[in-house]
Protein backbone atom coordinates (compact mmCIF):
# COMPACT_ATOMS: atom_id res chain seq x y z
CA UNK A 1 0.00 0.00 0.00
CA UNK A 2 2.54 2.63 1.37
CA UNK A 3 4.83 1.58 -2.18
CA UNK A 4 1.56 2.59 -4.35
CA UNK A 5 1.96 6.31 -2.44
CA UNK A 6 4.58 7.79 -4.74
CA UNK A 7 2.63 6.59 -7.79
CA UNK A 8 -0.13 7.97 -6.17
CA UNK A 9 1.33 11.35 -5.57
CA UNK A 10 2.74 11.43 -9.66
CA UNK A 11 -0.65 10.74 -10.50
CA UNK A 12 -1.90 13.65 -8.81
CA UNK A 13 0.73 15.93 -9.98
CA UNK A 14 -0.87 14.69 -13.62
CA UNK A 15 -4.37 15.59 -12.36
CA UNK A 16 -3.12 19.03 -11.15
CA UNK A 17 -1.50 19.62 -14.80
CA UNK A 18 -4.47 18.26 -16.69
CA UNK A 19 -6.94 21.15 -14.32
CA UNK A 20 -4.62 23.33 -15.46
CA UNK A 21 -4.54 22.77 -19.49
CA UNK A 22 -8.29 23.34 -19.19
CA UNK A 23 -8.21 26.11 -16.80
CA UNK A 24 -6.52 27.81 -19.81
CA UNK A 25 -9.25 26.27 -22.34
CA UNK A 26 -12.10 27.15 -20.47
CA UNK A 27 -10.95 30.66 -20.15
CA UNK A 28 -10.41 30.49 -24.00
CA UNK A 29 -13.77 29.02 -24.76
CA UNK A 30 -16.07 30.93 -22.28
CA UNK A 31 -16.81 33.87 -24.64
CA UNK A 32 -17.94 31.32 -28.11
CA UNK A 33 -20.66 29.90 -24.91
CA UNK A 34 -22.68 33.37 -25.20
CA UNK A 35 -22.39 34.27 -28.37
CA UNK A 36 -25.50 35.25 -29.70
CA UNK A 37 -24.38 35.06 -33.15
CA UNK A 38 -25.01 30.69 -32.76
CA UNK A 39 -28.21 29.03 -32.57
CA UNK A 40 -29.10 28.50 -28.24
CA UNK A 41 -29.05 24.80 -29.13
CA UNK A 42 -25.79 24.55 -29.83
CA UNK A 43 -24.55 27.26 -27.27
CA UNK A 44 -26.09 24.82 -25.09
CA UNK A 45 -24.04 21.99 -26.48
CA UNK A 46 -21.02 24.52 -26.13
CA UNK A 47 -21.48 25.06 -22.30
CA UNK A 48 -21.93 21.36 -21.24
CA UNK A 49 -18.57 20.47 -23.64
CA UNK A 50 -16.48 23.69 -22.06
CA UNK A 51 -18.09 22.41 -18.42
CA UNK A 52 -16.42 18.99 -19.02
CA UNK A 53 -13.38 19.94 -19.26
CA UNK A 54 -12.12 20.06 -16.05
CA UNK A 55 -13.64 16.54 -15.39
CA UNK A 56 -12.12 15.09 -19.02
CA UNK A 57 -8.73 16.81 -19.50
CA UNK A 58 -6.83 15.65 -16.45
CA UNK A 59 -8.77 12.00 -16.82
CA UNK A 60 -6.93 12.31 -20.53
CA UNK A 61 -3.56 12.81 -19.01
CA UNK A 62 -3.72 10.13 -16.55
CA UNK A 63 -5.13 7.81 -19.52
CA UNK A 64 -2.70 8.75 -21.89
CA UNK A 65 0.28 9.08 -19.13
CA UNK A 66 -0.58 4.96 -18.42
CA UNK A 67 -0.96 4.05 -21.49
CA UNK A 68 2.28 2.72 -22.30
CA UNK A 69 1.80 0.82 -18.42
CA UNK A 70 -1.45 -0.83 -19.80
CA UNK A 71 0.65 -1.29 -23.29
CA UNK A 72 3.33 -3.61 -21.30
CA UNK A 73 0.50 -5.32 -19.27
CA UNK A 74 -0.48 -6.95 -22.75
CA UNK A 75 2.75 -7.50 -24.02
CA UNK A 76 2.43 -4.86 -26.15
CA UNK A 77 5.78 -2.64 -25.62
CA UNK A 78 8.76 -3.68 -24.43
CA UNK A 79 8.98 -3.48 -20.54
CA UNK A 80 11.85 -0.82 -20.53
CA UNK A 81 12.02 -0.01 -17.16
CA UNK A 82 14.29 -1.93 -15.73
CA UNK A 83 17.15 -0.10 -17.65
CA UNK A 84 16.12 3.21 -16.29
CA UNK A 85 18.17 4.75 -12.95
CA UNK A 86 16.51 4.00 -9.62
CA UNK A 87 15.23 7.79 -9.01
CA UNK A 88 13.82 7.81 -12.48
CA UNK A 89 9.69 7.70 -11.67
CA UNK A 90 8.00 4.61 -13.46
CA UNK A 91 4.48 5.52 -14.55
CA UNK A 92 4.19 2.11 -14.45
CA UNK A 93 1.75 -0.49 -12.13
CA UNK A 94 4.41 -2.99 -12.52
CA UNK A 95 7.70 -1.00 -11.31
CA UNK A 96 5.98 1.83 -8.43
CA UNK A 97 8.27 4.84 -8.33
CA UNK A 98 10.31 5.26 -5.90
CA UNK A 99 10.25 8.72 -4.02
CA UNK A 100 10.40 9.65 -0.93
CA UNK A 101 7.52 11.77 0.14
CA UNK A 102 8.33 14.22 2.72
CA UNK A 103 6.17 16.39 4.81
CA UNK A 104 5.26 18.54 1.97
CA UNK A 105 4.07 15.93 -0.42
CA UNK A 106 1.72 14.71 2.59
CA UNK A 107 0.28 18.52 3.31
CA UNK A 108 -0.15 19.32 -0.48
CA UNK A 109 -2.40 15.59 -1.16
CA UNK A 110 -4.29 16.55 2.23
CA UNK A 111 -5.16 20.38 1.34
CA UNK A 112 -6.27 18.92 -2.16
CA UNK A 113 -8.53 15.75 -0.39
CA UNK A 114 -9.79 18.42 1.80
CA UNK A 115 -10.70 21.08 -0.70
CA UNK A 116 -12.65 18.47 -3.35
CA UNK A 117 -14.69 16.81 0.10
CA UNK A 118 -15.80 20.28 1.11
CA UNK A 119 -16.62 21.26 -2.22
CA UNK A 120 -18.79 17.49 -2.98
CA UNK A 121 -20.18 17.69 0.58
CA UNK A 122 -21.07 21.22 0.37
CA UNK A 123 -23.27 20.95 -2.94
CA UNK A 124 -24.08 17.26 -2.23
CA UNK A 125 -25.95 19.57 1.30
CA UNK A 126 -27.09 22.30 -1.02
CA UNK A 127 -28.99 19.89 -3.79
CA UNK A 128 -30.49 18.16 -0.83
CA UNK A 129 -31.74 21.18 0.39
CA UNK A 130 -33.04 22.83 -2.93
CA UNK A 131 -34.78 19.20 -3.03
CA UNK A 132 -37.09 19.42 -0.05
CA UNK A 133 -37.89 23.04 -0.61
CA UNK A 134 -38.70 22.24 -4.45
CA UNK A 135 -40.79 19.08 -3.33
CA UNK A 136 -42.55 21.40 -0.43
CA UNK A 137 -43.58 23.91 -2.94
CA UNK A 138 -45.43 21.11 -5.26
CA UNK A 139 -46.69 19.82 -2.29
CA UNK A 140 -48.33 23.23 -1.46
CA UNK A 141 -48.97 24.43 -5.16
CA UNK A 142 -52.95 23.86 -5.94
CA UNK A 143 -54.26 21.24 -8.22
CA UNK A 144 -53.15 18.35 -10.14
CA UNK A 145 -51.38 17.10 -13.12
CA UNK A 146 -48.53 18.63 -14.40
CA UNK A 147 -49.95 22.06 -13.85
CA UNK A 148 -50.29 23.41 -10.54
CA UNK A 149 -50.88 26.75 -9.42
CA UNK A 150 -48.81 28.77 -6.80
CA UNK A 151 -51.15 30.40 -4.22
CA UNK A 152 -49.51 33.96 -4.04
CA UNK A 153 -49.87 37.26 -5.42
CA UNK A 154 -46.58 37.75 -7.07
CA UNK A 155 -45.39 36.76 -10.08
CA UNK A 156 -43.93 33.45 -10.52
CA UNK A 157 -43.76 30.99 -13.31
CA UNK A 158 -41.29 28.08 -13.07
CA UNK A 159 -40.78 24.51 -14.62
CA UNK A 160 -39.09 22.12 -12.22
CA UNK A 161 -38.56 18.59 -11.60
CA UNK A 162 -38.60 17.08 -7.84
CA UNK A 163 -39.12 13.48 -8.99
CA UNK A 164 -41.58 14.79 -11.60
CA UNK A 165 -42.00 17.06 -14.21
CA UNK A 166 -44.33 20.08 -12.68
CA UNK A 167 -45.30 23.88 -13.94
CA UNK A 168 -45.94 26.35 -11.47
CA UNK A 169 -47.51 29.21 -12.17
CA UNK A 170 -48.68 32.02 -9.61
CA UNK A 171 -52.18 33.04 -8.95
CA UNK A 172 -51.01 36.90 -9.18
CA UNK A 173 -49.01 36.19 -12.76
CA UNK A 174 -52.30 34.01 -14.02
CA UNK A 175 -54.95 37.25 -13.07
CA UNK A 176 -52.46 39.57 -15.02
CA UNK A 177 -52.17 37.84 -18.50
CA UNK A 178 -55.12 37.27 -21.03
CA UNK A 179 -55.59 33.87 -21.81
CA UNK A 180 -53.41 33.89 -25.11
CA UNK A 181 -50.50 34.98 -23.10
CA UNK A 182 -51.12 32.72 -20.01
CA UNK A 183 -50.73 29.66 -23.07
CA UNK A 184 -47.51 31.51 -24.43
CA UNK A 185 -45.97 31.58 -20.65
CA UNK A 186 -47.20 27.97 -20.48
CA UNK A 187 -45.82 26.43 -23.72
CA UNK A 188 -42.49 28.56 -22.87
CA UNK A 189 -41.99 26.60 -19.40
CA UNK A 190 -43.09 23.19 -21.00
CA UNK A 191 -40.12 23.33 -23.74
CA UNK A 192 -38.09 23.43 -20.42
CA UNK A 193 -39.58 20.96 -19.17
CA UNK A 194 -39.55 18.90 -23.12
CA UNK A 195 -35.87 19.73 -23.14
CA UNK A 196 -35.57 18.73 -19.60
CA UNK A 197 -33.96 21.72 -18.62
CA UNK A 198 -34.18 21.84 -14.83
CA UNK A 199 -32.46 17.86 -14.84
CA UNK A 200 -29.57 19.71 -17.37
CA UNK A 201 -29.13 22.38 -14.67
CA UNK A 202 -28.60 20.18 -11.91
CA UNK A 203 -25.73 18.27 -14.17
CA UNK A 204 -24.48 21.66 -15.18
CA UNK A 205 -24.37 22.39 -11.39
CA UNK A 206 -22.11 19.53 -10.60
CA UNK A 207 -20.22 19.77 -13.51
CA UNK A 208 -19.26 23.11 -12.16
CA UNK A 209 -18.03 21.87 -8.86
CA UNK A 210 -14.35 21.46 -10.57
CA UNK A 211 -14.68 24.80 -12.02
CA UNK A 212 -13.14 28.25 -10.52
CA UNK A 213 -15.69 30.75 -9.44
CA UNK A 214 -15.90 33.52 -12.15
CA UNK A 215 -16.01 30.52 -15.03
CA UNK A 216 -18.72 28.74 -13.23
CA UNK A 217 -20.80 32.18 -13.05
CA UNK A 218 -20.13 32.58 -16.57
CA UNK A 219 -20.89 29.23 -17.85
CA UNK A 220 -24.05 29.22 -15.90
CA UNK A 221 -25.44 32.42 -17.17
CA UNK A 222 -24.69 31.80 -20.55
CA UNK A 223 -26.53 28.05 -19.89
CA UNK A 224 -29.70 29.97 -19.00
CA UNK A 225 -29.27 32.30 -21.60
CA UNK A 226 -29.52 29.35 -24.24
CA UNK A 227 -31.79 27.00 -22.25
CA UNK A 228 -34.70 30.67 -22.24
CA UNK A 229 -33.81 31.42 -25.82
CA UNK A 230 -34.13 27.96 -26.82
CA UNK A 231 -37.54 27.93 -25.59
CA UNK A 232 -38.58 30.91 -26.69
CA UNK A 233 -37.72 29.50 -30.11
CA UNK A 234 -39.98 26.40 -29.33
CA UNK A 235 -43.07 28.59 -28.46
CA UNK A 236 -42.47 31.12 -31.25
CA UNK A 237 -42.66 28.26 -33.90
CA UNK A 238 -46.21 28.19 -32.48
CA UNK A 239 -47.40 31.67 -31.52
CA UNK A 240 -44.78 33.65 -33.48
CA UNK A 241 -42.20 35.36 -32.51
CA UNK A 242 -43.52 38.93 -32.34
CA UNK A 243 -46.25 37.32 -29.99
CA UNK A 244 -44.13 35.41 -27.73
CA UNK A 245 -41.67 38.56 -27.32
CA UNK A 246 -44.74 40.57 -26.54
CA UNK A 247 -45.84 38.44 -24.01
CA UNK A 248 -42.28 38.34 -22.38
CA UNK A 249 -42.43 42.83 -22.39
CA UNK A 250 -46.15 42.52 -20.70
CA UNK A 251 -44.37 39.68 -17.71
CA UNK A 252 -41.81 42.27 -17.68
CA UNK A 253 -44.44 45.17 -17.10
CA UNK A 254 -46.30 43.24 -14.49
CA UNK A 255 -43.29 42.43 -12.25
CA UNK A 256 -41.78 45.67 -12.37
CA UNK A 257 -44.83 47.41 -12.04
CA UNK A 258 -45.41 45.18 -8.73
CA UNK A 259 -44.58 46.77 -4.99
CA UNK A 260 -43.87 43.20 -3.70
CA UNK A 261 -40.07 41.28 -4.55
CA UNK A 262 -39.87 40.05 -7.93
CA UNK A 263 -40.47 36.21 -7.40
CA UNK A 264 -39.00 35.06 -11.07
CA UNK A 265 -35.46 34.63 -11.71
CA UNK A 266 -33.19 32.80 -14.17
CA UNK A 267 -30.18 34.24 -14.96
CA UNK A 268 -31.23 35.54 -18.06
CA UNK A 269 -31.14 38.58 -19.96
CA UNK A 270 -34.77 39.59 -20.89
CA UNK A 271 -33.88 42.67 -23.43
CA UNK A 272 -31.62 40.11 -25.55
CA UNK A 273 -34.11 37.64 -25.36
CA UNK A 274 -36.58 40.27 -27.10
CA UNK A 275 -34.27 41.54 -29.48
CA UNK A 276 -33.52 37.88 -30.46
CA UNK A 277 -36.53 37.01 -31.30
CA UNK A 278 -37.52 40.19 -32.97
CA UNK A 279 -34.78 40.34 -35.16
CA UNK A 280 -35.54 40.43 -39.02
CA UNK A 281 -32.58 38.20 -39.50
CA UNK A 282 -32.16 34.77 -37.83
CA UNK A 283 -28.22 33.75 -36.41
CA UNK A 284 -27.11 31.06 -38.75
CA UNK A 285 -27.80 27.36 -37.47
CA UNK A 286 -25.00 26.29 -35.30
CA UNK A 287 -21.39 24.67 -36.79
CA UNK A 288 -19.76 21.97 -35.62
CA UNK A 289 -16.45 23.31 -36.08
CA UNK A 290 -16.10 24.20 -32.44
CA UNK A 291 -17.30 20.25 -31.41
CA UNK A 292 -14.60 19.28 -34.15
CA UNK A 293 -11.92 20.91 -32.39
CA UNK A 294 -12.47 20.38 -29.18
CA UNK A 295 -13.06 16.51 -30.35
CA UNK A 296 -9.24 16.93 -32.27
CA UNK A 297 -7.60 19.15 -29.06
CA UNK A 298 -8.44 15.90 -26.74
CA UNK A 299 -6.87 14.19 -29.24
CA UNK A 300 -3.95 15.89 -29.65
CA UNK A 301 -3.65 15.98 -25.73
CA UNK A 302 -3.67 11.77 -25.67
CA UNK A 303 -0.95 11.43 -28.08
CA UNK A 304 1.26 14.55 -27.11
CA UNK A 305 1.01 13.09 -23.28
CA UNK A 306 1.59 9.34 -24.18
CA UNK A 307 4.34 9.83 -26.93
CA UNK A 308 6.39 11.53 -24.10
CA UNK A 309 5.85 9.43 -21.78
CA UNK A 310 9.73 9.00 -20.91
CA UNK A 311 10.00 12.76 -20.96
CA UNK A 312 7.14 13.12 -18.66
CA UNK A 313 8.79 10.73 -16.37
CA UNK A 314 11.54 12.60 -16.22
CA UNK A 315 10.32 15.99 -15.77
CA UNK A 316 7.96 14.55 -12.81
CA UNK A 317 10.96 13.08 -11.10
CA UNK A 318 12.28 16.49 -11.02
CA UNK A 319 9.24 18.22 -9.90
CA UNK A 320 9.37 15.55 -7.04
CA UNK B 1 -38.43 34.81 6.86
CA UNK B 2 -35.03 33.84 5.16
CA UNK B 3 -33.45 30.70 5.19
CA UNK B 4 -36.74 28.39 4.92
CA UNK B 5 -36.27 25.09 6.27
CA UNK B 6 -36.80 22.18 4.73
CA UNK B 7 -40.07 19.82 4.94
CA UNK B 8 -41.11 16.49 4.88
CA UNK B 9 -44.24 15.20 3.41
CA UNK B 10 -45.94 14.87 6.75
CA UNK B 11 -44.83 18.15 8.13
CA UNK B 12 -46.98 19.59 5.31
CA UNK B 13 -49.77 17.91 5.64
CA UNK B 14 -50.21 18.75 9.33
CA UNK B 15 -48.92 22.65 8.74
CA UNK B 16 -51.85 22.26 6.13
CA UNK B 17 -54.16 21.34 8.58
CA UNK B 18 -53.39 23.89 10.94
CA UNK B 19 -53.98 26.20 8.13
CA UNK B 20 -57.17 25.12 7.97
CA UNK B 21 -58.67 26.35 11.42
CA UNK B 22 -57.65 28.64 13.83
CA UNK B 23 -56.19 26.46 16.62
CA UNK B 24 -55.71 23.47 16.46
CA UNK B 25 -54.42 20.48 18.88
CA UNK B 26 -52.47 17.48 18.05
CA UNK B 27 -55.88 15.28 18.78
CA UNK B 28 -57.11 17.08 16.18
CA UNK B 29 -54.30 16.75 13.84
CA UNK B 30 -54.13 13.01 14.12
CA UNK B 31 -57.88 12.92 14.04
CA UNK B 32 -57.80 14.59 10.55
CA UNK B 33 -54.77 13.16 9.10
CA UNK B 34 -53.13 10.89 11.26
CA UNK B 35 -55.74 7.73 11.10
CA UNK B 36 -55.50 7.74 7.06
CA UNK B 37 -52.23 7.66 7.12
CA UNK B 38 -52.04 4.50 9.94
CA UNK B 39 -49.46 6.96 12.21
CA UNK B 40 -50.11 7.27 15.76
CA UNK B 41 -50.59 10.49 18.13
CA UNK B 42 -47.38 10.83 19.10
CA UNK B 43 -45.60 10.97 15.54
CA UNK B 44 -48.50 13.74 15.17
CA UNK B 45 -47.74 15.59 18.13
CA UNK B 46 -43.31 15.24 17.54
CA UNK B 47 -44.24 16.75 13.93
CA UNK B 48 -46.38 19.86 15.58
CA UNK B 49 -42.78 20.43 18.09
CA UNK B 50 -40.68 19.83 15.15
CA UNK B 51 -42.85 22.84 12.86
CA UNK B 52 -42.94 24.83 16.31
CA UNK B 53 -38.99 24.46 15.96
CA UNK B 54 -38.92 25.39 13.06
CA UNK B 55 -40.60 28.96 13.68
CA UNK B 56 -44.01 27.78 11.23
CA UNK B 57 -46.44 27.38 14.51
CA UNK B 58 -47.11 29.64 17.32
CA UNK B 59 -48.34 27.45 20.19
CA UNK B 60 -50.66 28.51 23.53
CA UNK B 61 -50.54 25.74 26.62
CA UNK B 62 -54.66 25.42 27.33
CA UNK B 63 -55.07 22.67 30.36
CA UNK B 64 -52.24 19.92 29.59
CA UNK B 65 -52.16 20.33 25.66
CA UNK B 66 -50.88 22.91 23.36
CA UNK B 67 -52.97 24.59 20.56
CA UNK B 68 -51.27 24.82 17.76
CA UNK B 69 -51.89 28.18 14.92
CA UNK B 70 -49.87 29.10 12.47
CA UNK B 71 -47.64 31.61 12.32
CA UNK B 72 -47.85 32.90 8.99
CA UNK B 73 -50.92 33.13 6.83
CA UNK B 74 -50.62 29.92 3.88
CA UNK B 75 -49.93 32.23 1.02
CA UNK B 76 -47.36 34.64 3.16
CA UNK B 77 -45.80 31.38 3.81
CA UNK B 78 -46.15 29.72 0.12
CA UNK B 79 -44.21 33.64 -0.85
CA UNK B 80 -41.75 33.14 1.24
CA UNK B 81 -40.99 29.68 0.58
CA UNK B 82 -40.53 30.45 -3.69
CA UNK B 83 -38.20 33.61 -2.82
CA UNK B 84 -35.79 31.75 -0.62
CA UNK B 85 -35.92 29.65 -3.37
CA UNK B 86 -35.04 32.53 -6.33
CA UNK B 87 -32.74 33.74 -3.95
CA UNK B 88 -30.56 30.39 -3.80
CA UNK B 89 -31.20 30.28 -7.02
CA UNK B 90 -28.64 32.18 -9.83
CA UNK B 91 -25.52 32.18 -7.49
CA UNK B 92 -24.27 29.13 -6.39
CA UNK B 93 -26.42 27.20 -8.05
CA UNK B 94 -29.22 26.89 -10.87
CA UNK B 95 -31.49 24.72 -8.85
CA UNK B 96 -33.40 22.74 -11.21
CA UNK B 97 -35.66 25.05 -11.63
CA UNK B 98 -36.42 27.36 -15.02
CA UNK B 99 -37.92 30.30 -14.79
CA UNK B 100 -39.54 32.37 -17.12
CA UNK B 101 -37.93 35.73 -15.87
CA UNK B 102 -34.99 37.08 -14.64
CA UNK B 103 -35.33 39.42 -11.93
CA UNK B 104 -32.49 41.27 -11.98
CA UNK B 105 -32.64 41.24 -15.94
CA UNK B 106 -36.47 43.47 -16.11
CA UNK B 107 -35.86 46.31 -18.62
CA UNK B 108 -36.48 49.27 -17.29
CA UNK B 109 -39.77 51.82 -18.64
CA UNK B 110 -37.50 53.45 -21.47
CA UNK B 111 -36.44 49.92 -22.95
CA UNK B 112 -40.03 48.60 -22.37
CA UNK B 113 -41.58 51.36 -24.11
CA UNK B 114 -39.42 50.96 -27.54
CA UNK B 115 -40.40 47.23 -27.58
CA UNK B 116 -44.09 47.51 -26.99
CA UNK B 117 -43.41 50.64 -29.92
CA UNK B 118 -42.16 48.66 -32.36
CA UNK B 119 -44.38 45.32 -31.60
CA UNK B 120 -47.48 47.94 -32.38
CA UNK B 121 -45.51 49.38 -35.71
CA UNK B 122 -44.90 45.39 -36.62
CA UNK B 123 -48.91 45.18 -35.48
CA UNK B 124 -49.99 48.39 -37.59
CA UNK B 125 -48.14 47.27 -40.64
CA UNK B 126 -49.59 43.60 -41.00
CA UNK B 127 -53.26 45.15 -40.44
CA UNK B 128 -52.62 47.72 -43.17
CA UNK B 129 -51.48 44.76 -45.70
Amino acid sequence: MTASLPLVWILLVLVAAGWLAAFLAVRLSLSLCDDGRYEPAARVRRVFLVALLPWIVPLAFLGAALMPAAGKAFGLIADHCLSHGASHPHLCLEHLPVIALTHWHWLVMGLLMAWLAYRVSRHVASERRMGFRLQTMAALARGGGRMRILDMDECAAFAIHPGQPLILMSRGLIERLSLRERRVVLAHEVAHLRHRDPAGSRLLDRLLLLHERTAAVRLRRAWQQAIEERSDEAVAKRFGAEEVAATIVKVARVVSGRDTPVLSAAGADTVRRIERLLAERRPPAGSDRYEIAYGAALLMVVVVVAASHHWLETLLGTLA
Amino acid sequence: MHAFPPLGDLEVAVLEYVWSQPEASAKDAHAAIGAERGISLNTVQSTLERLHRKDLLDRVKVSHSYRYSARLRREEFVAALVRDVVDRFGGDSSAALAAFMDAADIPDEEVLRAFEGKLQRGANSRGSS
